[in-house]
């Protein structure tokens, strides 16, 4: 096993108390003793969610990473070598006996697979992965961490005097605190004169005067990124019609929806419970029948290919404004088409 | 082939030039602007001769002279200043602080104390040198470096501050021990000390504001004023016409208040380029001026990045200074007078403040403490340049980065952030960016690009009159909502195409990263591999990975920052600066 900071290539029996022999570093997992992953192949996926260490990231970000590289151990299709062996088997039963021998070794590969298929790596699983490296290489550069703070503590965070005065070029509305978080974090908005919150009044030190100001903008652009949830799709119709922002704006709906969800099937979790009337009345009952028995978190993308799709999302021409019948612009792309075709963000999402 | 086509019409319809590599700046000696300078105290006779073989006979010196004066459309009280004894009437009255105009001026006093002043918001340039009990000063930064006061040795510290803003703002120059005089500052050397004094200064925001009618209406008439202020009587004015709301409002009020005609001129990088020429020409046409598009390839910027780098006295990392300087070549041939719309987006609320502001509301990346962290809006300031403050540490090298950023950069602004004389954040942007961005970088810009020319260039947005009237105009008057320099626009709304007040927002792109992607990279990487890296000031790795395209990162902005170090080292190489 090679260690992350000399690269030395270590046997087990020189990995003495988990330490490279070499220059004494910490290995934070140890495969021989049930670890999911090598350090080298979690450094893979830090390297891989950062984009080489550039972006920030928040833990559910490199969560969805590091179930997709323990899913593809899982990818070798044992159910091809099954059919392949019962086919020759009950030929060679009535032909030849080579082909029973055929048979066997098409069993061989059928039975290495089965160990190799893990169950799902759980969320609760990951901390303790994380929490792990933490102990071994310490904190990973770009891991968001939220700071929470006592809401009296922020609320009385001096503002400059006349900012209600002001407003934005445009704002991205989300479901999601860490989308927040991912977004402010790798300053978004200071490069884009961009608000960022979430429907729910995160951040908390800056979301009443925020909200305030987005109504000064009557060109306001809004670009709404949310989960595939029956809650995140239906964000942008309750944001048009709910006063948010004046009606002339203009809102996006960039967020993941069914439509987006093919490549991320390992992802997928169990539906959240709402009800899909708002689907259903926007004319779409196909998203509203895959809402009802999944759910997909935007954090399953990585963090650049999120900021790049917002990127193109940004650089589109002017969407459609509410009161132009249209009401909302929906940004079907997909992500993972996004990926291919953004500069150096290549990526399958595999 | 549809922009090859709207670039044919616009051919057709206005003078289509392009502007072709030519013979140096440095040989239009002939119609050069002249300077002034001087010296007193020890070897004093020396550093004057040196001083004239530098600047030129057509100069002026003190003490030969006991007064000089580099002037331009100045006043005191409206009544105009145009011989040496109207400025010597100012100085001996004391009342310098009245005096309007683009002016740096230096004097003997009676009591054999040399003084030197330079006009308050920054349109001249005087640099000086106190070495033992030398004083010399100059209107240029190589003319002090070759009169030897002191050693050609560079000033890390502006190395550090030019690549955070792309120039060095304040005192500082790139040369140790070479200093720049402030804007409204006047400097007395008296026994062997220096005294400094600011006989005007940036003013405070009112308690109360004026009602926006009665604003606007000041405003319009200040405009007006401004601009046949800086109109040549009698001959044609040369402006610069990007087709944005300043510019735009400068030309339009040229040609209603010129007795000659205005000759506007536009840039365009080719056909291949997204460039501003559908709104510059819309402007041209509605005002009816005799309007030229210039061409800019980067083969002429190329060939005059080194003239241009040594018109300059301080590091320039804009990449329109080639272009500016080219444009100059070209409005010579038709006046000496060129106006510009240069002032209007830092006293009347143009970009950048929205991502103070969202700084504000949000505080930077993932920064602790948010806004009211120690240096935090400070160090978002430096950010908002989107050149090289975060990649400081990664660029230079460690004792180098260690010597530059002790105290850090931001703290240099940070009695800017402090300052009880303006309240609101887009009040305390305005006083920062008049200073700095006026007074240390596009001011002294366009004087010495303008200089080889022998072409005066005026700004008559960054006239006193107007800037003093602008710390008068409520923040909210500035910025509405997102509507940028919202008064400025109703006060010309007249002048000028609907659409020309309502257009999006959008800067002068200069192609920078295509540039550098393509037939700049050569010399580029010659240059700056051949040229910075033996400073030992720079780390290569950084440099190999910026030149190599390996920069990573959601905006690398590869060629913005190649072009910053390509400027750098034509400087060190013009000033002839070294580290150690």
């Amino acid at each position: 096993m090679k260690c992350i900071h000399c690269h030395a290539d270590a046997k087990y029996s020189e990995r003495t108390n988990r330490t490279c022999p070499k220059c004494q570093h910490a290995f934070a997992f140890e495969p021989k003793n049930g670890d999911r992953l090598t350090d080298s192949a979690f450094q893979a996926a830090l390297d891989r969610v950062s984009s080489d260490g550039t972006v920030k990231w928040t833990a559910r970000h490199l969560y969805y990473e590091l179930v997709r590289r323990t899913q593809r151990h899982s990818k070798t299709r044992p159910w091809l070598f099954g059919a392949l062996a019962v086919v020759a088997a009950l030929v060679g039963v009535f032909t030849s006996p080579q082909l029973l021998v055929i048979a066997g070794l098409l069993c061989v590969p059928l039975v290495l697979s089965l160990p190799s298929k893990m169950a799902k790596l759980s969320f609760a699983d990951f901390k303790r992965l994380l929490d792990r490296w933490q102990q071994a290489h310490g904190q990973p550069k770009g891991l968001i961490v939220r700071k929470e703070t006592p809401r009296t503590e922020q609320t009385t965070r001096a503002l400059p005097s006349d900012i209600q005065h002001y407003s934005f070029d445009r704002a991205v509305v989300t479901d999601h605190r860490e989308t927040v978080d991912l977004l402010l974090a790798n300053n978004f908005h200071f490069e884009n004169n961009c608000a960022i919150l979430t429907e729910d009044g995160y951040p908390e030190s800056a979301f009443e005067v925020v909200r305030g100001m987005l109504k000064n903008n009557p060109k306001l652009a809004v670009y709404v990124l949310h989960d595939a949830t029956p809650q995140g799709c239906t964000l942008a119709q309750r944001l048009a019609t709910d006063g948010w922002f004046q009606a002339s704006a203009s809102i996006v709906d960039v967020g993941l929806g069914p439509e987006h969800a093919g490549p991320f099937r390992g992802c997928w979790q169990a539906a959240k419970p709402a009800t899909q009337t708002g689907l259903v009345a926007a004319g779409k009952p196909t998203a509203a029948k895959w809402l009802a028995r999944y759910s997909l978190e935007l954090a399953v993308v990585r963090p650049e290919q999120i900021i790049k799709r917002l990127f193109r999302a940004l650089s589109n021409a002017a969407p459609r404004p509410i009161d132009d019948g249209g009401v909302i612009f929906v940004d079907s792309a997909s992500f993972a088409s996004d990926a291919s075709t953004s500069d150096g963000g290549g990526d399958s999402f595999g | 082939m549809v922009v090859a086509t709207v670039l044919a019409e616009r051919r057709r319809s206005f003078a289509y030039e392009r502007a072709l590599p030519g013979p140096s700046f440095a040989e239009q000696a002939p119609r050069r602007r002249a300077g002034l300078g001087g010296a007193v105290g020890a070897d004093s006779a020396v550093f004057l001769a040196a001083l004239e073989r530098s600047l030129g006979a057509r100069s002026s010196f003190v003490p030969r002279d006991s007064l000089a004066v580099d002037a331009d459309v100045c006043s005191i009280d409206g009544h105009p200043l145009t011989s040496v004894e109207d400025w010597w009437n100012v100085v001996r009255s004391g009342t310098l602080g009245r005096v309007s105009g683009s002016f740096a001026l230096a004097w003997l006093e009676a009591d054999g104390a040399l003084a030197i002043a330079r006009d308050p918001i920054g349109h001249r340039s005087l640099y000086y040198a106190h070495a033992g009990e030398a004083f010399v000063f100059a209107s240029t930064v190589s003319a002090l470096l070759e009169c030897g006061v002191v050693a050609r040795r560079i000033h890390l510290r502006s190395v550090a501050a030019y690549l955070a803003y792309a120039y060095v703002p304040g005192r500082a120059t790139l040369a140790e021990g070479v200093y720049e005089l402030l804007p409204g500052e006047v400097i007395h050397f008296r026994r062997q000390a220096l005294e400094r004094r600011m006989f005007w200064d940036l003013p405070s925001e009112p308690a109360q504001f004026a009602d926006e009618p009665s604003l606007k209406l000041r405003l319009r008439t200040a405009l007006e004023s401004a601009v046949e202020q800086a109109l040549p009587r009698g001959r044609v004015v040369a402006a610069s016409l990007s087709g944005g709301i300043d510019s735009s409002l400068i030309v339009a009020l040229a040609q209603q208040l010129s007795d000659h005609s205005v000759a506007s001129y536009s840039i365009t990088f080719g056909a291949d380029y997204a460039d501003e020429i559908a709104w510059s020409s819309l402007v041209a046409e509605h005002c009816g001026t005799s309007h030229t598009i210039l061409e800019i390839t980067p083969t002429a910027v190329l060939a005059h990045l080194d003239d241009t780098v040594s018109a300059l006295d301080k590091p320039n990392g804009d990449p329109l200074t080639v272009p500016n300087a080219l444009l100059f070549r070209a409005m010579a041939e038709r006046s000496n007078v060129a106006l510009n719309g240069e002032g209007g987006d830092p006293c009347f609320g143009g970009p950048k403040n929205l991502p103070m502001l969202l700084s504000a509301l949000y505080g930077h990346g993932d920064e602790e403490g948010g806004y009211e962290a120690q240096g935090a809006i400070e160090r978002s300031y430096l950010r908002a340049h989107l050149k090289c403050f975060d990649e400081l540490p990664e660029l230079l090298e460690r004792d180098t980065y260690e010597a530059a950023c002790a105290p850090s950069l931001e703290s240099d602004l940070l009695p800017w952030f402090s300052d009880s004389r303006w309240h609101g954040l887009v009040s305390k942007l305005m006083a920062i960016n008049t200073r700095f961005k006026g007074g240390h970088h596009i001011l002294p810009k366009v004087a010495a690009l303008s200089a080889p020319f022998g072409v005066y260039a005026r700004s008559p947005l960054f006239s006193r009159a107007l800037v003093e009237l602008a710390f008068v105009i409520p923040p909210e008057l500035k910025l509405r909502g997102t509507n940028e320099k919202y008064l400025l626009k109703r006060a010309v709304a007249d002048l000028l195409p609907e659409a020309i007040l309502q257009r999006p927002k959008s800067g002068m792109l200069v192609p920078v990263e295509a540039w550098f992607q393509g037939p700049l990279l050569p010399q580029a990487r010659t240059r700056i591999l051949g040229g910075l890296l033996p400073m030992r000031l720079f780390r290569r790795a950084y440099l190999e990975k910026l030149l190599s395209g390996q920069l990573r990162g959601l905006r690398p902005r590869r060629g913005v920052k190649i072009w910053l170090l390509l400027t750098l080292e034509a400087h060190l190489r013009a000033l002839g600066l070294t580290a150690h």
